[in-house]
């Protein structure tokens, strides 16, 4: 997942209004004992300080083949208990996965949940030998603040030159910024322009829009709000 | 053919679950384990005529068309009733994934290799073998607290091939390696691409995959930090023999203060994103040995 690094349309002159923190086990780590314990951990953590989306937030509306039976009665679960269901599908997530993901709309819910991490999840996981790592994606300058808050020092940075080769086939700057919000590449352009036009024909709303674009991307990264506000603008032109 | 009762064995698979949360070892295997059975007796449930791709049944098809604009590859056609072009389609599940289809015409290929390539590469829920890892197969800077991969002196150089739209085929990965190979460089061991190398001195990747097509490919590479003029005529180059689009990407450590080097090596004229990925290095020092 170089994933969010190609992300497209985060403006400096708005700061602060979208970062992905990330947790990764090395993967040759992740059958230790309890590990996976302290992953579900985090990822409760991670609802707790209220991110706008999360990994595999969206079981209620996709295919889930790793839940395999089990995905029908979540589903009913869902329905008459939200919260607690996506507390138990988090929990299994972070058994399951080397990965979770959430994404926050406020850099001071970032910065409050790493000066969670750090006050005992993390002695924790030292005492305990678990190497699971915290990444955070967005503006190098929320991500520098991030840091100076809670006390980090940046350790490793990724930098993304762009795009090259026939870049001439690539979809305008505003679809770009729809599409590179799945890191997977799963948002399809026919996707994006066949909601636009519905937008266009008032069928449904620009959150709407946002919503169905949001579906495809597993790990829970797209940013609905910011979305929105694309596909208002696409209508628009 | 039996149906398969997925409601009662889904509740049976529940209860398991929910009987053994409290036992905090459970989910290690056997969650995986009770699911796993499901689907797998739901594949064998299935007749043995089924395509070695993913397929839309042409006698549940009713000709709506919603799969169509799903597709990330543009791989579904609709003529009179929808059907998906095998040679197009990743293989990455979005269509099926999607419940889009009223009637669950859209079914999974009995996938042989080389063609699985296009799953363990374009599926994010489909993990690769040699890293154990999912998506791309590529852990990157993500656990570079733990793993050391990029230090001090070195850079990590990463080309994703065929993100976004367009998609790659591994005849375009094989032209990237061969390149970073007449440079000297070569892709690191632990990203899936390595595995897929039959000539480590030319870079040639195995003839049968060269076809085969994925939403999107990196390959990841470790050079020396004085290689930045090698790198942008590396980039020019490929911007000439690629057929598909690539993005470029540089991991650094950063200096002990904190900042990135970034510009410091690349200078202030060449185009990077105000955004990227950071590290927090809250790992490092945790893993006291090796596994």
């Amino acid at each position: 997942m170089s994933h969010t690094t190609q992300r497209r349309g985060l403006d400096p002159a708005q700061p602060g209004k979208e970062i992905i923190v990330l947790a990764m086990i090395p993967a040759r780590y992740k059958n230790i004992e309890g590990i996976g314990s302290a992953m579900s951990e985090l990822g409760l953590k991670m609802l707790e300080h209220q991110p706008e989306n999360w990994i595999i937030k969206n079981y209620t509306e996709i295919t889930i083949p790793k839940f395999g039976p089990a995905q029908k009665p979540l589903e009913w679960m869902h329905q008459s208990s939200p919260d607690a269901t996506d507390r138990l599908v988090m929990r299994l997530v972070g058994q399951l996965s080397t990965v979770i993901t959430a994404l926050y709309l406020d850099r001071q819910k970032v910065i409050d949940l790493i000066q969670d991490l750090k006050a005992e999840w993390l002695a924790n996981n030292r005492k305990k030998g678990y190497p699971i790592s915290i990444c955070l994606s967005g503006l190098f300058d929320d991500i520098h603040q991030c840091c100076q808050k809670t006390n980090c020092t940046e350790h490793t940075f990724l930098h993304s030159l762009g795009f090259f080769g026939p870049i001439q086939k690539l979809p305008s700057e505003d679809e770009l910024k729809l599409i590179t919000m799945c890191g997977h590449g799963l948002i399809a352009v026919n996707r994006v322009r066949h909601l636009v036009k519905r937008i266009e024909r008032k069928e449904i709303s620009a959150r709407t829009a946002a919503e169905e674009i949001a579906k495809p991307c597993v790990c829970g990264i797209v940013n609905q709000d910011r979305s929105e506000e694309i596909f208002r603008l696409l209508a628009e032109k | 053919m039996r149906p398969v009762n997925c409601a009662r064995t889904g509740v049976s698979a529940l209860r398991k679950i929910k009987m053994n949360f409290n036992r905090r070892d459970f989910f290690k295997g056997s969650a995986t384990a009770v699911a796993g059975t499901a689907i797998a007796s739901c594949r064998n449930a299935q007749s043995s005529e089924i395509p070695e791709h993913r397929w839309i049944d042409q006698n549940l098809c009713v000709g709506c068309g919603n799969c169509i604009s799903v597709c990330p590859m543009g791989a579904i056609r609709l003529q009179e009733k929808s059907q998906i072009d095998p040679n197009e389609c990743a293989e990455c599940g979005v269509c099926f994934r999607s419940r889009v289809c009223p009637k669950n015409a859209i079914k999974e290929g009995n996938l042989k290799y080389p063609r699985t390539l296009r799953e363990t590469f374009s599926n994010p829920m489909t993990g690769h073998k040699s890293t154990g890892v999912a998506g791309r197969g590529t852990e990157e800077i993500k656990t570079n607290d733990t793993t050391n991969r990029y230090g001090p002196g070195m850079m990590g150089i990463y080309v994703e091939l065929g993100r976004p739209v367009l998609g790659a085929r591994f005849k375009d990965v094989e032209r990237v390696v061969k390149k970073l190979r007449q440079y000297g460089y070569s892709v690191i061991a632990d990203n899936p691409v390595a595995e897929l190398i039959v000539d480590p001195q030319t870079g040639a990747l195995k003839p049968e995959i060269l076809n085969e097509k994925a939403i999107s490919v990196l390959v990841e590479f470790l050079l020396p930090r004085n290689a930045v003029p090698a790198v942008q005529k590396i980039i020019q180059e490929l911007s000439l023999e690629i057929e598909t689009v690539f993005s470029l990407s540089v991991a650094l450590r950063a200096l002990p203060d904190g900042r990135s080097p970034f510009r410091d090596l690349f200078g202030e004229e060449i185009f990077s994103l105000p955004n990227g990925k950071v590290n927090l290095g809250l790992a490092e020092g945790i893993a006291e040995k090796e596994i």
